[in-house]
């Protein structure tokens, strides 16, 4: 029995130190690497940002709107969306941001789509509750287990050249790669209820209201089997607290009649750079911004 | 009950079908064995409850045979340093399997075997050539751990595995596939079928095969899909029986190597497609499977945003090099398993290779999925 323990241990041991140099080298990998990390990084190491306007929101969001062409169009803009973003964490990435730097942001876009995504997630993206400031880093927090979707996504990027040459451009992250939508309308009815519910929905308009921010939700577009046949709007919301926000139901099948099935899409929903460009253009045309150009 | 609000035959439904047809088999076994004289009674119940119900094997087999383990309780050791290492090492081993590969691919089959009429033509063909895989990763990663622990305790479980998808035919991979259920089949119903048939001659063998194979499916299941699961094992094995003089004729006009893959990859496709009667819930979920078979649109259902398991393009092509070097390099597997387990300089190299496996498995997490063969 002494011998096994010994061995137990010794093992042990050996599994500690073997942890911490491969946990410690996936980091510094997965920093340097990883679209989202990288994009987080470089929000929180900004100086004196002086965005118009802010996109918060998930991949949908991340490929989708062009926000360097939104730049270009007037409206100097940052993509913050992140790959599997719940709305919690956009509500803490807003706050955290406004807390952060001095200038606010005339708008925040807050893109989402609700025939795909949960709004009442409570989880915070692993790559923010790693990077948030006073946030306690425990045991759960193990890199290569906390940052698993990374490491597929640094196992993607391995394995495909073209999957390698999507890049990050103002926050939004453009791939080329065409994958055609072969799905069907289904003809559904938009679910705003759904918005006004949303607790996290709530607090993001409830921020931008004491900010003297504008609020702009999005039904962002997703393939034809999530599109909807309700009106575009804008619809006026307003939440259990007072506070109000505009949506924009640009996942309707009226609005989404701009896109090439055969080739704005780079699969699951997501737009690839076409598609975000021509999305985004279209998008500026239907919602009044107000452009200091 | 009592009060509790708890429902006498909710209690049935959950006690009763725990490893039932394990422990029936096995006790069935050991009355046949008892009764045709091939092993003495045990007179100590202790020892006889201990081979019905001891704990690793009691969910979900392997099957032990009671002259094989009686006979190890009897001799029974305390415990020992290689016993315990080498359990922990096969127990190891069945965890990557059962976590790091099986758990990845179980929602992937158990969902499009949900809604079969919704799953494109593409994606159920990915499906057909990764269902043996499953199984097998998910089966043969219980039985390590089943045979792991009970090591641990210095006794040694049958083999349930041996590198089935190695096998050049069916009837060589019923040797090698759940061995312990096959062999059980083999010796207590087939055999005692063709001997007391055998006036019949080559009918005996083909009417005991056809009733071994049937009884097999059913043993899965009382359903249609799984009767004819067993049928389909009885029809490829008759007929490798009856064609086996044509094929050898016929394989010797190729090279010895080509014929043996031939032969591999026909056997892991025959399985492949039988196996859709073993995951299909009823018989029209299987005619609507092999209908839509030919609706192909030749698109990856796999795209760069798809949240599949990509770790396994690279987990499962490492154990199948491992298996193929066991089968057709077995010198040069021995040599280099030698330096790794047994010498005392490959300890560095073999304790990075537990860490590595530890480190999988805390990646991919202990979800909860039930095991395959849990259900029988």
């Amino acid at each position: 029995m002494r011998k096994i323990s010994t061995i137990t241990i010794q093992f042990l041991l050996f599994f500690a130190l073997f942890s911490l140099l491969l946990n410690s080298l996936y980091l510094i990998v997965i920093m340097r690497t990883d679209w989202d990390f990288r994009k987080r990084i470089e929000s929180l190491k900004f100086t004196n940002p002086e965005f118009d306007l802010l996109i918060l929101g998930s991949s949908l969001a991340q490929y989708g709107i062009d926000s360097e062409l939104m730049t270009d169009k007037g409206l100097n803009s940052y993509n913050m969306a992140l790959v599997g973003n719940s709305i919690k964490t956009c509500q803490i990435q807003l706050q955290e941001y406004l807390e952060r730097y001095t200038i606010r942001p005339k708008y925040v876009i807050l893109a989402a789509n609700t025939f795909l995504e949960e709004f009442d997630q409570n989880g915070i993206h692993p790559v923010v509750e790693f990077t948030m400031h006073q946030q306690k880093i425990d045991l759960n927090d193990i890199p290569i287990s906390k940052f698993r979707w990374q490491g597929t996504e640094l196992l993607k990027k391995a394995f495909s050249a073209e999957y390698r040459s999507g890049y990050l451009s103002s926050g939004q992250l453009r791939r080329s790669k065409i994958v055609a939508d072969e799905t069907e309308n289904n003809y559904m009815q938009l679910d705003v209820d759904k918005y006004e519910s949303a607790e996290w929905v709530r607090k993001i308009a409830n921020i931008c209201e004491k900010e003297n921010i504008e609020l702009i939700l999005i039904e962002i577009p997703g393939v034809n089997e999530t599109q909807n046949s309700s009106q575009i709007g804008p619809y006026k919301l307003s939440f259990q607290d007072k506070s109000t926000a505009t949506l924009y139901n640009l996942n309707s099948i009226e609005f989404c009649k701009f896109i090439d099935p055969e080739k704005d899409w780079v699969g699951l929903s997501h737009f690839n750079t076409t598609g975000a460009a021509k999305f985004t253009m279209k998008m500026l045309n239907t919602i009044p911004f107000n452009v200091s150009q | 009950m009592f009060g509790s609000g708890l429902k006498v035959s909710a209690i049935s439904e959950f006690i009763v079908p725990i490893g039932i047809s394990y422990y029936t088999l096995q006790g069935i076994g050991y009355l046949i064995n008892i009764n045709m004289g091939w092993e003495k009674a045990e007179t100590n119940f202790l020892r006889l409850l201990l081979y019905i119900t001891f704990f690793p094997k009691f969910l979900s087999g392997p099957i032990e045979r009671s002259n094989h383990f009686l006979i190890q309780i009897e001799s029974l050791k305390g415990f020992s340093v290689e016993n315990i290492i080498s359990g922990f090492r096969i127990i190891l081993m069945g965890l990557f399997k059962k976590i790091v590969i099986a758990n990845q691919l179980a929602p992937y089959i158990i969902n499009t075997y949900k809604d079969i009429d919704r799953a494109p033509g593409d994606t159920l063909w990915l499906l057909l050539i990764m269902q043996p895989l499953y199984l097998y990763f998910d089966f043969s990663g219980y039985t390590d751990i089943a045979i792991g622990s009970s090591k641990l305790f210095g006794i040694n479980l049958l083999p349930n595995f041996n590198r089935p998808f190695f096998s050049k035919n069916m009837t060589i991979f019923w040797k090698r596939f759940h061995i312990s259920l096959s062999s059980w089949f083999n010796d207590y119903v087939f055999r005692q079928l063709s001997f007391r048939l055998r006036k019949l001659g080559v009918i005996a063998t083909l009417t005991a095969l056809l009733i071994t194979w049937t009884l097999f499916g059913i043993w899965h299941g009382a359903g249609w899909t799984f009767m004819f699961l067993g049928l389909l094992q009885a029809l490829a094995i008759t007929y490798e029986f009856f064609t086996k003089k044509w094929r050898a004729i016929l394989f010797s006009k190729v090279p010895e190597k080509a014929g043996l893959w031939i032969g591999r990859l026909s056997t892991y496709l025959f399985f492949s497609l039988a196996l859709t009667f073993f995951f299909a819930p009823d018989m029209r979920s299987v005619i609507s499977f092999f209908k839509k078979l030919s609706d192909l649109s030749f698109s990856i259902p796999l795209d760069g945003i798809s949240t599949a398991p990509f770790m396994l393009i690279i987990y499962i092509p490492i154990l199948w090099i491992i298996e193929l070097l066991q089968e057709d390099y077995s010198h040069l597997y021995q040599k280099f398993e030698l330096k790794l387990l047994y010498d005392p300089k490959g300890l560095l190299l073999r304790w990075t290779l537990y860490s590595i496996i530890l480190t999988t498995l805390i990646i991919e997490g202990f979800k909860n999925q039930q095991f395959v063969y849990a259900n029988f």
